[in-house]
């Protein structure tokens, strides 16, 4: 088990993290620039101190200020791969490998293992920014760490080779045996690699699940937002929650009290009159904007309930902006739960 | 107004009349020049003091002195050389030579054989300058073998180098002893050659008949009495 | 360029030009050979004693600099003003700092003296002492730059791979100052030769021990100034061609 309850200040804001990890899973730590997400992996890695709390690694104590224990970088088992990859520049690709490990041939062994072997005697200078990643990957695994740090491990890999690089990686933190962390904030990345997500925000976890989690019960406008979900928080009384704004929307829940909700844009229906059937929502809105995207048209409309609508390019073709719509959405389509 | 003008004109026409005369002196005998230039009375005089082998150099090189005053004839016979001079160097001071060694005298040295001692840490002028050219003859014609632990730029240097303690010893001139805080250890004069000191007026003097005043003054009882303060001999 | 920068670049040329161009017009080129013959000690005392202070000046730079880019003291910026002091104070003064210090009655010169019997005015160390103690400013001022200009960011991750302070010293921060290192080896080793005043003061003028090449130009200008001319050539030629050279090798 992996805990790490830190407190630290860092750059004027105050880092307050409480987090727990296992070796059976992936866990990646997204959030907004300047959440905090690169200060706790430098926390985690030891290049910067905990003011209070506790890091503690299969019980074996990292950090604990109360006891006066700060184990230094060097001396704690992680593997940092930091931002770019941060290759040392002046070192050929099988020298920055081998330089956490006793023997060259080990840096050999792993650079073959990730499809590097053409690059053993390249200088940094010559690698794409996938290659440099995955370079830095195997200089951080050949040491074979209790801990692997990632931070945005795709984020200087062009997009052409993305694909590819997040493949290899998915891989090797799959067969990674210990606790692996990576912070992105791009969260398809994080679908596509861990196990767990959590949310930090502003220094502090706002959530913490699966991507499953996160998608159905979004708890903050940010994770709403990432997840691509309408959400809505309000009071609830038998289901119908009502909005600061006065707005009112129905659920099938009998749900009482504070509540948050959600509604898939794509369980939005948009009419040009209004529409028969039984929709427990249904109100005239305004079309403030059309953003297309390659498969589906998001729709951005104002009204009772501001939400947005994914429709067919072929439906919303019906539509223009400023233009008055019916908007529909059934109650069972709104997942409400507590705030 | 007018008389501010007058003043202001008066003024500028007397600076430009008293104009000083630029004496070159030898280093070994910077203070003595300076007794001279001020009891000298018939005009003002700056002194400009450097090495007597430098003041040869700035006299070739144009430097606007009226008169120079070097150590040693070898320096003298140059500016004659060079055809400089107004009239023909004169003598007007002498000085020999003397040991300079920490105050009391640790090492008991009493004569310039004792130098020989290759315990001991010996400083000498380098042979480039007046001083150092008189010691070298002076041992030569001794016969003593001194190893020197340095050649210095200067007699003064030498001094200082006694002066500070990095020394035992070292050959300054006789002049040089009362100026330290350093003792003296004679060398007698039957050993010790004698160092001239030579005056000349410049023939490129603005002011030649101040110049050769200078010269001429140089010979008077007062200055003589003035430069025997200084422990030059005539 | 601007003219009027133009105009003045060229007066600032010509004012660094116009006295070596003077001293390639003296230079006796006919009895060259001669002159250069008879300097060979004060070469080799130069080479000797330059050589020397530029790795004396190194070894104890290094560190210092490291010390100054690295550490976060109190007094940093005193220690600092107190490092490059020798780069402005007058040569003679340094000498006259050293005769203090370490000359024979100096309160650590005389420890060394009653201690080991070795006094160091007089001798070819005094004189590698003079011109290491004006060389070591500059190898410390450049190599601190150099030093600041290492990522830290690198010597971090290698700290995540077990690397101690030593390690990440030796294998990531050195290794990324070198041009700036040998930035500072040239320039100190030309402090060192080129010095006087401190070397005269302190270690005194004795040919084969003490007697650099600036020492016998001074000393041959009060004798034979056509002598102290072309030694003065020597000098200009090997210090450009040394120059350029390592600004050849730094900017690569």
């Amino acid at each position: 088990m992996l805990t790490c309850h830190a407190s630290a200040a860092r750059n004027g804001f105050r880092l307050e993290v409480d987090l727990e990890a296992a070796t059976d899973e992936i866990v990646a730590v997204v959030g907004p620039n300047g959440a905090g997400k690169s200060s706790l992996l430098r926390i985690l890695a030891g290049l910067d101190p905990v003011e209070a709390g506790q890091i503690v690694v299969d019980g074996d104590v990292w950090e604990d200020p109360a006891a006066s224990i700060r184990r230094l970088p060097e001396e704690r088992s992680v593997g940092y791969v930091p931002q770019a990859g941060l290759l040392f520049p002046h070192l050929s690709v099988r020298e920055n490998v081998a330089f956490g490990c006793a023997e060259e041939e080990e840096a050999d062994v792993w650079l073959g293992r990730l499809g590097l072997e053409d690059l053993i005697d390249a200088r940094p200078s010559e690698l794409s920014g996938g290659q440099a990643q995955l370079v830095a990957l195997a200089r951080a695994q050949v040491r074979r760490p209790a801990l692997l740090l990632l931070d945005e491990p795709l984020a200087s890999v062009d997009a052409a080779n993305r694909a590819a690089v997040r493949r290899v990686l998915r891989r090797e933190l799959h067969d990674s045996p210990g606790y692996r962390i990576l912070v992105t904030h791009d969260p398809l990345e994080a679908a596509a690699l861990a196990d767990r997500i959590v949310v930090l925000d502003n220094g502090r976890v706002t959530q913490d699940g699966t991507i499953d989690d996160l998608r159905t019960h979004p708890r903050s406008t940010y994770v709403a937002e990432l997840v691509g979900m309408n959400f809505f928080s309000g009071e609830a009384s038998g289901g119908t929650i009502t909005l600061p704004d006065g707005g009112v929307i129905v659920s099938a829940s009998t749900l009482n009290g504070a509540a948050l909700a959600s509604v898939h844009p794509r369980a939005v229906s948009l009419y040009l009159s209004r529409p028969t059937g039984s929709p427990r929502n249904v109100w005239l809105g305004h079309i403030a904007s059309i953003e297309p995207s390659l498969e589906q048209v998001r729709v951005h409309v104002t009204g009772q309930v501001d939400l947005v609508a994914e429709v067919t390019h072929g439906g919303a073709a019906a539509f223009s902006e400023g233009d008055d719509v019916w908007v529909a959405v059934k109650a069972s389509e709104v997942l409400a739960y507590p705030r | 107004m007018r008389r501010l003008l007058l003043s202001l004109v008066v003024v500028l026409a007397g600076w430009g009349g008293e104009a000083p005369i630029i004496v070159g002196g030898a280093s070994s005998m910077a203070e003595a020049a300076d007794e001279l230039a001020s009891d000298f009375g018939q005009g003002p005089v700056e002194v400009s003091v450097a090495g007597s082998q430098i003041l040869v150099s700035q006299v070739r090189e144009g430097a606007p002195l009226d008169v120079v005053l070097t150590a040693d004839e070898a320096t003298a016979s140059e500016l004659v050389r060079l055809q400089v001079l107004a009239t023909d160097p004169i003598v007007f001071a002498t000085n020999r030579l003397a040991i300079a060694v920490a105050p009391g005298n640790p090492h008991a040295i009493s004569g310039i054989e004792d130098l020989a001692n290759p315990d001991l840490t010996v400083v000498l002028a380098a042979p480039q300058v007046p001083a150092g050219r008189y010691t070298a003859e002076m041992l030569e014609a001794a016969g003593v073998a001194v190893t020197p632990s340095s050649l210095e730029p200067s007699v003064r240097s030498v001094l200082a180098k006694v002066q500070l303690g990095e020394a035992d010893a070292g050959i300054v001139y006789r002049t040089d002893i009362s100026r330290g805080d350093v003792a003296g250890v004679e060398i007698p004069d039957t050993v010790s050659p004698v160092a001239e000191y030579y005056a000349a007026a410049l023939a490129t003097s603005a002011q030649p008949e101040t110049a050769a005043a200078f010269v001429a003054f140089l010979t008077t009882p007062a200055a003589r009495a003035l430069l025997a303060e200084f422990g030059f001999s005539p | 360029m601007p003219l009027r920068l133009g105009v003045l670049a060229g007066i600032g040329l010509a004012l660094l030009v116009v006295p070596i161009a003077g001293l390639l017009i003296r230079v006796p080129w006919s009895g060259l050979g001669g002159d250069l013959a008879g300097s060979g000690d004060a070469v080799r005392v130069s080479i000797v004693v330059s050589v020397l202070a530029t790795t004396v000046a190194v070894g104890l730079g290094v560190p210092l600099a490291w010390l100054l880019a690295r550490g976060s003291f109190r007094g940093q910026a005193l220690l600092r003003a107190t490092v490059l002091l020798p780069i402005v104070l007058p040569a003679v003064v340094s000498g006259v700092a050293l005769l203090a210090s370490l000359g024979r009655s100096g309160p650590i010169g005389g420890l060394i003296d009653d201690l080991f019997g070795i006094t160091l005015p007089f001798t070819t160390a005094g004189a590698v002492l003079a011109a290491s103690f004006v060389a070591l400013p500059f190898v410390t001022l450049v190599a601190e730059a150099g030093f600041r200009a290492v990522d830290r960011n690198l010597e971090e991750v290698a700290a995540t791979l077990g690397a101690g302070p030593w390690r990440r010293f030796r294998r990531i921060a050195l290794p990324q100052a070198v041009p700036a290192l040998a930035a500072g080896v040239v320039l100190g080793w030309a402090r060192a030769l080129g010095e006087f005043g401190a070397t005269v003061t302190f270690a005194g003028n004795l040919s084969g021990r003490t007697q650099t090449l600036p020492l016998a130009i001074f000393f041959e200008l009060e004798r034979d100034p056509e002598a102290a001319f072309s030694l003065s050539l020597v000098l200009v030629v090997v210090s450009l061609l040394v120059l350029t050279a390592a600004r050849r090798a730094w900017v690569r």
